[in-house]
């Protein structure tokens, strides 16, 4: 993006600091004129008061907290009724200086019930599809959602619960201790799984029941266990219902999953795989090592294993057992059709936790050859760049499935869409260069959500842009990375244009589930935001550092947008109060316009000079359209006798009074004055106009008759930043 | 608002964002190529500040700030 023409630090200018807008509803009004301070400083008045556990500067502070909550799961899946069975044990522990007296957890799947989520859904346009009406008889004859058969503490006396739309209260006999208290519950349930392409979501199960398919199905299971809703310094219990767009907000933990599934079934899940010898061959187990130092991915289960696999159907089952650590969240995914292929990714950072990580993808014949050549080196690709962003990415593993859900983050693994078409008519294998693109940009932008907010672990409930404006930046960074020309779909400033001057549109800095324009606004606007911060902003040294700055302070803990506003202003010195304020809490757009230019000189004192300029400027000016145009000869033309020294002088006329004048005032003169006016450079005026409203750097090349250019801009790295 | 770039060169046009880094929404308005407007600044003076002593036509001496009649102004204190 950076081109190599030399730009001049001056002061950058800003276009129409001051422009009206209705006053802020707070204590500070400035009542005698339509005001609006586009620089006022966030601190203070708009950002919450800084406190022990979040600071001033955007650290965590000293007495930070967060809960820690621990899960021991089992789980069987029914492949006949597609349902899920689960027992799971939760350790609670409250690090918080709050004693709890009961505890909220999320049932996220309950939002396909009669639910906020399902009451308030509304239609437009005057057509109904075909996916509407079967979801519509669908769930005539499904109940989605979880059943909760008991909850327990750890010595199997029942507790009192209660279903809150998609939350679970369970209220304890004894509050949790503040500071360090720890409670154990255990929870059973069943959930039915949903069939993906007619519920929708972001999870479910996929069949190949058509013409010529082989009958089999891929489960993709997340949001599967009741889990705990996150309790904070800053909004204590995270209970908001889940709506359908503001995403989990979850605590950390560690996690140990028993998975039971037909014996001829692959999984793929959160963590790493405990119990090899039992769910794999030997030769596959020995292909899983070779992985580890292979240049180029290798089959753990290869795809003739796969086909073979796709034609029974086992009776049997296998448990194959999961352990997690530090994880916020567990997925999986399971079926006899997945061919898995693996890669060990050297880290760079040399005091990663782990130096190499595996990378690996599970796919079924239908996703092939597509998924062979891109899945697992996307991955590879992708924890390349985040980490050279961010930090050493700390899981063992990082994995990408393909099935019906078209692009889902969890940690350590995501669900991606993207295959090949084969011809109804005529069985050709064709890919269009949307699915090759989109598959590699999918991988990265999932996998990268391992960075945020699965480690990086914002309020995705609350804030949208904290983890997909970040991981589409990202995302974006990867793509430029993997390909000059990589047709990135956000990031690029000039594709944010439509978005930006729209009119139904709401701020950065809104509530998830009350954000129109869903995808430009939750993830490109916020991308491009900080694309411009790199590059025309702060430069590229000043943002990085900050950037790398907030991603380590905050991994595996929980921030606020003020935490990442704060670090990136504190870490750089650049006050970035404005942008935030045009970017993150405003609609306006950015146009700025060059109205006018003016070129100037210094008037040189000398009466004959002076007038030879003016006479020149004079004579560039045509004469009187009306006088041109009179054919008729004038009195003065006639009459010789009205002609007179007016006639003979004109306002250009030097006399020897003004030369002696000049001279003597020349004389009065101190040295500094005579060099100031002999200055013969030009000075020239842009007159700039703010149309859009959005203050930003004005980035202006000149060119000159010689054949040169320069560019004035605000300087990229360190310095100051641009002014009124 | 108005910014000012001082150079020796003639300035032929002017483009506003070329590499089109900042989003600008309207590329119709960043190119300038129309006439240049002349100028001839007037090197500005400050204002003389209001001296009433001197209005008066009254001087003190270093010595004291007791005014007397000011007479005919010497030159000569404090130059060579």
């Amino acid at each position: 993006m950076s081109k190599g023409s030399i730009r001049y630090a001056v002061a950058g200018v800003i276009a129409a600091a001051l422009a009206a807008s209705v006053a802020h509803a707070d204590a500070i009004k400035q009542t005698k004129a339509p005001f609006e301070d586009k620089f006022r400083q966030l601190e203070g008045e708009d950002w919450p008061t800084p406190t022990d556990y979040r600071n001033a500067s955007g650290a965590p502070g000293y007495r930070y907290w967060q809960q820690k909550v621990d899960y021991d799961v089992s789980v069987r899946l029914n492949e006949d009724t597609k349902t899920l069975t689960g027992r799971e044990t939760i350790n609670y522990r409250n690090n918080s200086p709050d004693s709890l007296p009961y505890l909220w957890l999320l049932l996220e799947q309950d939002a396909k019930r009669n639910s906020i989520a399902e009451m308030t859904d509304t239609v437009s346009g005057d057509s109904v599809s075909l996916n509407e009406i079967r979801r519509i008889q669908r769930f005539k004859e499904w109940e989605g959602g979880f059943t909760i058969t008991s909850v327990k503490d750890s010595s199997g006396r029942p507790l009192k619960f209660t279903v809150v739309d998609t939350l679970l209260r369970v209220d304890l006999p004894q509050s949790v201790k503040a500071n360090g208290g720890e409670t154990k519950i255990v929870i059973e349930w069943t959930l039915p799984l949903i069939e993906n392409k007619i519920v929708g979501g972001r999870s479910g199960y996929e069949c190949f029941t058509g013409k010529d398919e082989d009958g089999n199905c891929i489960y993709e299971a997340a949001q599967w266990f009741p889990r705990l809703a996150v309790y904070s310094d800053y909004e204590g219990w995270h209970n908001k219902a889940f709506l359908g767009s503001g995403e989990f907000t979850l605590e950390f933990g560690d996690y140990r999953v028993a998975l039971t599934v037909p014996s001829d079934h692959v999984v793929s899940a959160t963590g790493v795989l405990q119990n090899a010898a039992a769910v794999l061959s030997p030769a596959q187990r020995d292909r899983l090592t070779k992985a580890r130092t292979a240049s180029e991915p290798v089959y753990v289960v290869t795809p003739e294993e796969a086909v073979a696999a796709e034609k029974g159907k086992a009776k049997t089952e296998k448990t194959w057992i999961f352990q997690a650590s530090n994880v916020r969240d567990f997925g999986w995914a399971s079926s006899r059709k997945f061919v898995w292929d693996a890669l060990g990714v050297k880290q760079e950072d040399p005091k990663a936790e782990h130096p190499v990580v595996m990378a690996m993808s599970f796919f079924p014949k239908e996703a092939r050859p597509l998924w062979d050549a891109y899945s697992t080196k996307s991955i590879a690709h992708t924890l390349k760049v985040y980490s050279d962003f961010t930090f050493a990415y700390p899981y063992p593993v990082a994995q990408s499935v393909n099935g019906p859900v078209g692009g889902m983050e969890y940690p350590m693994i995501s669900f991606n869409g993207p295959r090949p078409v084969k011809d109804k008519k005529t069985g050709k294998l064709t890919y269009t260069d949307r699915a090759k693109y989109g598959l590699i940009g999918v991988v990265i932008h999932e996998v990268g959500h391992n960075y945020f907010p699965m480690i990086v672990n914002s309020d995705e409930r609350q804030w949208t842009w904290m983890d997909e404006g970040l991981n589409s930046f990202l995302q974006f960074q990867a793509e430029k990375q993997w390909d000059k020309k990589f047709p990135s779909r956000r990031g690029e400033p000039k594709n944010i244009v439509e978005y930006m001057v729209s009119q139904d549109q709401v701020p950065l800095m809104t509530q998830s589930d009350s954000v129109i324009q869903f995808g430009p606004n939750g993830y490109s606007k916020p991308a491009t935001a900080l694309v411009v911060l790199r590059e025309t902003v702060m430069g590229r040294e000043l943002f990085d550092r900050a950037f790398k700055e907030y991603s380590t302070r905050w991994r595996f803990k929980h921030p606020t947008p003020y935490d990442f506003f704060r670090t990136m202003e504190e870490s750089s010195g650049v006050d970035l109060d404005w942008f935030w304020r045009g970017w993150f809490y405003s609609t306006d757009h950015v146009d700025i316009a060059l109205d006018k230019i003016v070129q100037g000189r210094i008037d040189s004192g000398d009466p004959d000079a002076e007038a030879a300029v003016r006479k020149a400027e004079r004579a560039k000016e045509p004469e009187s359209l009306t006088a041109s145009r009179n054919t008729g000869k004038t009195v003065v033309e006639l009459d010789p006798k009205t002609r007179d020294f007016y006639d003979q002088t004109d306002e250009f006329t030097v006399f020897d009074s003004a030369r002696k004048k000049a001279k003597s005032s020349r004389e009065d003169l101190t040295p500094e004055e005579l060099a100031a006016q002999g200055f013969k450079d030009n000075l020239y005026r842009f007159t700039f106009r703010n149309i859009g409203g959005l203050v930003m750097p004005v980035i202006l090349k000149m060119d000159f008759t010689d054949g040169t250019s320069e560019t004035a801009s605000p300087p990229r790295s360190g310095g100051g930043i641009p002014s009124r | 608002m108005t910014w000012q770039h001082v150079s020796a060169k003639q300035l032929k046009g002017a483009e506003l964002d070329p590499l089109w880094e900042t989003a600008d929404a309207d590329r119709g308005n960043n190119v300038y190529e129309g006439a240049i407007t002349p100028t001839t600044f007037k090197i500005s003076k400050p204002p003389e500040t209001s001296n009433r002593m001197k209005d008066a036509d009254l001087e003190v001496g270093r010595d004291s700030l007791a005014t007397r009649p000011g007479g005919e102004t010497k030159k000569a204190e404090g130059s060579k």
